[in-house]
């Protein structure tokens, strides 16, 4: 780490970790996991030899070591939950651009935890596909696979709810 | 069958799927983070460097020890092996001393 000195890390970390703390919290749905999850992938960036590394190099590699991490998580539990924190933080109040946000976060929440994951990396952070198999400890042919779901999941989500009530239903039958 | 289970996603869904995604990445967090401020990581992270480098340059130590109490006690076993004779010798002696006082 010859060149990342404590000011330098000091503006990426300013900059950066709001970014990682997001992707960590949208993915998880728990703000106490993603908590820990930003500040460890910040602190195994820095234990690592990262020297010769550039700013977006750097963003990418903690994004990964974050992925990493949540991935640990998810291969440990082998439980995916969906977000609650949101449902708490959100339901004081109910202006319109609150109830929008709330049921989008609940739209999302529906989707598993490295669903999540895979759409935010492609479509927030415009990920390829092997920079989000790297980021998320997969293959990169199962990452376009996972992916498609992942899309196909959302889409289905996104439909107008008489329609998916319809679907409910006849899958219920 | 219904087209419940096609994964094909069109042009229009990916349009309202990467809008969707906009319109979230641009929401505010619910929550606040509680981040640990850029020092303490950083000196967390020189803390546990020099953890991993002490651990590195004692490892050497720590596989050569059990090879040392091995390569000693193999050390002492030949010592015992070569000095039996001299030493059932001067034991026989010793008793045969003992045995003429008596």
């Amino acid at each position: 780490m010859a060149s990342l000195t404590e000011a330098a890390f000091g503006d990426f970390y300013r900059r950066d970790a709001r970014a990682v703390w997001i992707y960590v919290y949208r993915a998880t749905g728990n703000a106490a996991d993603a908590d820990d999850i930003a500040q460890e992938a910040f602190v195994r960036m820095l234990r690592a030899d990262v020297g010769g590394l550039g700013e977006e190099e750097l963003r990418r590699y903690v994004f990964r070591v974050a992925g990493n991490l949540m991935a640990d998580r998810w291969r440990r539990s082998r439980r995916e939950l969906g977000p609650a924190v949101e449902e708490e933080t959100l339901a004081g109040d109910r202006s319109g651009d609150l109830i929008e946000a709330l049921n989008m976060t609940r739209t999302f929440g529906a989707l598993k935890p490295r669903e999540r994951a895979l759409l935010w990396l492609a479509y927030v952070e415009e990920e390829t596909h092997e920079e989000i198999a790297g980021a998320l400890g997969l293959k990169r042919g199962s990452v376009k696979v996972l992916l498609s779901r992942a899309r196909a999941r959302l889409r289905d989500l996104l439909k107008p709810p008489s329609r998916a009530a319809r679907r409910y239903h006849g899958a219920a039958r | 069958m219904t087209n419940w289970f096609s994964s094909e996603v069109t042009p229009d869904d990916e349009q309202a799927i990467a809008a969707f995604m906009a319109r979230l990445a641009a929401l505010p967090a619910p929550a606040t983070p509680v981040l640990s401020g850029q020092s303490t990581i950083w000196w967390k992270a020189q803390l546990l460097r020099r953890w991993d480098e002490q651990r590195q340059a004692v490892r050497p130590l720590a596989v050569m020890e059990p090879i040392q109490l091995a390569a000693g006690l193999a050390v002492a076993a030949l010592v015992f092996l070569w000095a039996l004779p001299s030493l059932t010798n001067a034991l026989g002696q010793v008793m045969a001393s003992v045995r003429a006082l008596a």
